[in-house]
């Protein structure tokens, strides 16, 4: 882009005796036609694609071309998604500026920071006082209504909380520990118990295990961290169970990675389950009208997103019935957090009801009314809980 | 349709090309008639496409023009008659641009002073309004003054209008300049080429560059600027800076080059102005068509220097208001044009002596520090948050915070290539006696800048939809 030497003038003057620069010009011509009209060809003959699974989203497919579409301009903007979406070698070229952007020394794409070490990390939400003091009013009333349930909090921390030697430098954050204090001071005003998984993940030694690098989620290693922490606090007694770790996967890119098109790391998944005692489970989809007795769904590991191992995904109501010998019943409000930790729960409760208030339109009431509820655990992770939308109309229901 | 745009670079540059190029017809002549109806036809189509409805408002200033120009010929030698159809014509031009750009605008205004309600609905800006509205001026004057003789065909004088390389951004030819170019103009493979290396390196400005670091200054612009420390104000202002001179004079040489793939010669609308040592040497760098139409049919019209210096410091003044006020409607950019009048006028009459024996260096530094105070007024949405930006730069209360590092860190580098590049350093690189591998390495230079462009394109539409879907 350097304003150069190639003054028009110049050119004119010599044009007629240099032949050799017209042949460069042809020459230059042709190159550029080439990619062009192999590009334009491209469009013409190709088929288009349908799904995008790193965006996670349909792509643009070729406009019809009708009056009415002309007329409101709509053809002109679908035209172009369209050429945007199905150029060719997308995904490669998306990763080719990604890679560039680092060289040239920025740290951010798509709203995730690159940090060190490989570790990938979602942008913080902003702590919206007027929004959390409604959300947290809302939950204390509902907590002395319900004052026979025992209610906790698993808030988690997300993971530049605790590896905040990985960001890149100089990132100014919301602090995670005084937005984690102010919603603790404030639950603690209810009958609701909070369960400080910050204190418990800065207490571990090997940090790096807690989160993926290039997922947004917690590992089972720290599921299983504050699940002994919640326990400890209902004063149940987990001492006699044992859990166990297996490998699933190891090419797992994550939210984050699909995001930033940074794809030179992967992570592993790891589940978690209690193997001893035996407790087994049936896990049935409401909506969706099917039944199952595993809480790890493999197929899933086809696909992209690795977490979804953890229950299927998100549903918004899950019933579960164990063979558990206890009177216990737990409900569930939760986030994609609380996926991997649910499998925990089965020794010690024979009914587990897991309700995603994001996706489920039923009554809360009336979920309450159907089953005779113990314990009661709301699971999220902070940046969901203070964007979140849905929970405080839910508790009204 | 944008020039930096997929549907641009991949189905409509191919498709007009090959129409235009290949030759159907042995006479020049008409093969040439045919080329400007290939070209007209790619202008509408052009055009439509962005702006479908406001077309009509185009071609209306076409029919009304080329007809005001043969009757300003018809009336030829009765000065009387020639005024008066002079003055209906502009008149008719003004007030279209007045409606369509500027009626918001007055009626906001009315509405404040008088305390009314009027319920004015403003129209959308067309695009291009400004730039066509003057191109049709210049040769409406242009005529009357006898400098150019009326254009007796259609086709030649649609073209001048609405041709499309220069439609929606500029440069603002004048007729003048491409009179006989409209009819009959040189096409050589030489050009061709060169205007090739312009459009790119009018892309690769705008694409890579001036998007860039646009999208730093609109993060930044969007924060709490009560708050905000001097250095992120600084770092946000010069992203500004760098952001519209790329972003403009990317598009100027994108026309520039596109006109001379077609065989138009186009004036430079851009030459290194933030190498300028002063405001008066900043304007005859920036927008060089612009600068050049307020002279020559504002400026020279109200007597210029000619009426004793007091009408000169009105002249100055009032151009420069207008100029302003082109920009767009609304009172930040009528202050950004004034407080250039101003500093133009103290250069002229009150620093002139002094600023002669201060070193160039400092000159330079001094002006790029005016003009970027001049961008706050140019980027700020009112003259409130003008105010409390130039109040981060120049009165915070903190000089920097971590933010501020990070975004020195993140966009640094990329900022001083930027800036090295808006001085010209990079001019004639890589610098080779030998022409021929001089060239060889700008095409190969060039192309791979293309491809770049197109990888930020595409890569822009990159829009993950990760977290909701169910």
């Amino acid at each position: 882009m350097n304003n150069n030497q190639l003054d028009p003038k110049e050119n004119e003057k010599d044009q007629h005796d240099d032949s050799s620069m017209n042949v460069l010009s042809i020459i230059m011509t042709a190159l550029f036609s080439l990619i062009i009209v192999s590009v334009s060809l491209f469009f013409v003959f190709s088929s288009d694609k349908e799904m995008s699974e790193s965006e996670n989203r349909v792509l643009a497919q070729r406009p019809a071309l009708t009056f009415s579409s002309l007329a409101d301009g709509s053809f002109m903007t679908d035209f172009e998604s369209w050429l945007a979406d199905q150029f060719p070698l997308r995904e490669k070229i998306i990763q080719l500026k990604t890679e560039a952007d680092r060289l040239v020394g920025i740290k951010e794409e798509n709203g995730v920071y690159i940090g060190k070490n490989g570790f990938l990390f979602e942008k913080q939400s902003s702590y919206n006082s007027e929004k959390m003091n409604g959300v947290f009013s809302t939950l204390n009333s509902f907590s002395k209504k319900n004052k026979s349930i025992k209610t906790a909090f698993v808030l988690s921390p997300n993971s530049s909380a605790l590896l905040s030697q990985y960001l890149p430098s100089f990132v100014a954050e919301e602090s995670q520990k005084s937005q984690l204090k102010a919603a603790e001071e404030a639950i603690s005003k209810g009958k609701i118990q909070f369960i400080d998984c910050y204190s418990v993940f800065e207490k571990q030694e090997d940090k790096e295990k807690l989160f993926y690098k290039t997922d947004h989620h917690w590992t089972s290693h720290a599921a299983l961290e504050a699940f002994r922490a919640l326990m400890k606090n209902w004063k149940i007694d987990i001492s006699k169970t044992k859990f166990e770790f297996q490998t699933v996967s190891s090419s797992f890119q994550g939210t984050l990675a699909s995001s930033s098109q940074v794809r030179d790391i992967s992570d592993s998944v790891e589940i978690c389950f209690p193997s001893e005692p035996k407790v087994s489970s049936v896990l049935y989809y409401e909506a969706q009208g099917t039944k199952t007795a595993s809480y790890f769904d493999k197929s899933k590991l086809e696909n992209k997103n690795h977490y979804e191992v953890f229950m299927g995904g998100n549903f918004d109501k899950i019933i579960i019935s164990t063979s558990a010998e206890t009177e216990n019943a737990l409900l569930i409000l939760k986030d994609s957090y609380a996926n991997c930790m649910i499998p925990m729960f089965a020794p010690f409760f024979s009914k587990i009801v897991v309700v995603d208030p994001r996706y489920c339109s039923d009554k809360l009431s009336e979920i309450m009314k159907d089953y005779d509820f113990s314990h009661m655990a709301f699971i999220y992770n902070l940046n969901t809980f203070l964007e979140d939308t849905s929970l405080e109309g839910f508790l009204k229901k | 349709m944008l020039f930096s745009s997929l549907t641009f670079l991949f189905a409509f540059l191919p498709i007009t090309a090959i129409f235009y190029f290949v030759p159907v017809f042995e006479r020049e002549e008409t093969e040439f008639k045919k080329k400007n109806i290939i070209l007209l036809l790619a202008s509408l189509i052009f055009y439509a496409w962005g702006e479908p409805v406001y077309i009509v408002l185009m071609l209306v200033s076409i029919c009304f023009n080329y007809n005001i120009g043969r009757h300003l010929q018809f009336y030829d030698g009765f000065e009387k008659q020639k005024k008066a159809v002079l003055f209906f014509a502009v008149a008719f031009n003004l007030i279209l641009l007045g409606i369509f750009k500027y009626a918001g605008f007055v009626a906001e205004n009315v509405e404040n002073i008088f305390s009314l309600s009027l319920n004015y609905k403003a129209f959308a800006l067309p695009v291009g309004i400004s730039f066509y509205t003057f191109q049709a001026l210049s040769y409406v004057i242009d005529v009357y003054r006898g400098t150019v003789k009326a254009q007796d065909k259609l086709l030649p004088f649609a073209l001048y209008i609405c041709m499309f390389p220069q439609l929606i951004a500029g440069p603002i030819v004048q007729y003048n300049d491409v009179e006989k170019q409209l009819v009959k103009r040189e096409i050589s493979k030489r050009k061709i080429s060169v205007g090739l290396l312009f459009f790119i390196r009018g892309l690769g400005k705008k694409v890579i560059f001036a998007n860039t670091i646009g999208a730093v200054w609109s993060e930044i612009s969007a924060q709490d600027l009560n708050s905000m420390p001097a250095l992120t104000a600084w770092f946000g202002i010069l992203c500004y800076t760098m952001q519209i001179y790329f972003d403009f004079s990317g598009y100027s040489d994108m026309a520039l080059g596109l006109g001379k793939i077609l065989g138009f010669d186009f004036i430079q609308n851009f030459n290194f102005p933030y190498t300028a040592t002063s405001i008066k040497d900043f304007w005859k760098r920036w927008h060089i068509s612009l600068s050049s139409w307020f002279r020559d049919y504002v400026y020279f019209s109200l007597g210029g220097n000619r009426k004793g210096s007091k009408r000169t410091i009105f002249n100055i003044a009032a151009v420069w208001c207008l100029t302003g006020l082109w920009h767009g409607a609304s009172w930040n950019f009528v202050v950004w044009g004034a407080f250039y009048g101003a500093l133009l006028l103290l250069e002229k009459f009150v620093f002139a002596s002094v600023l002669e024996k201060i070193p160039l260096w400092i000159k330079h530094i001094l002006t790029m520090v005016i003009v970027m105070v001049g961008w706050v007024f140019f980027a700020s949405e009112s003259m409130g948050s003008a105010a409390l930006y130039l109040k981060a730069m120049f009165a915070s209360s903190e000089l920097f915070d971590t933010q501020s590092l990070y975004y020195l860190s993140s966009y640094g580098f990329i900022l001083l290539v930027m800036a090295l590049s808006s001085f010209g350093v990079f001019r004639d690189f890589p610098r080779f006696k030998n022409k021929e591998l001089r060239f060889l390495l700008h095409t190969a230079e060039y192309i791979l800048i293309f491809v770049f462009c197109v990888v930020c394109l595409v890569s822009d539409t990159y829009n993950p939809f990760l977290y909701f879907r169910f």
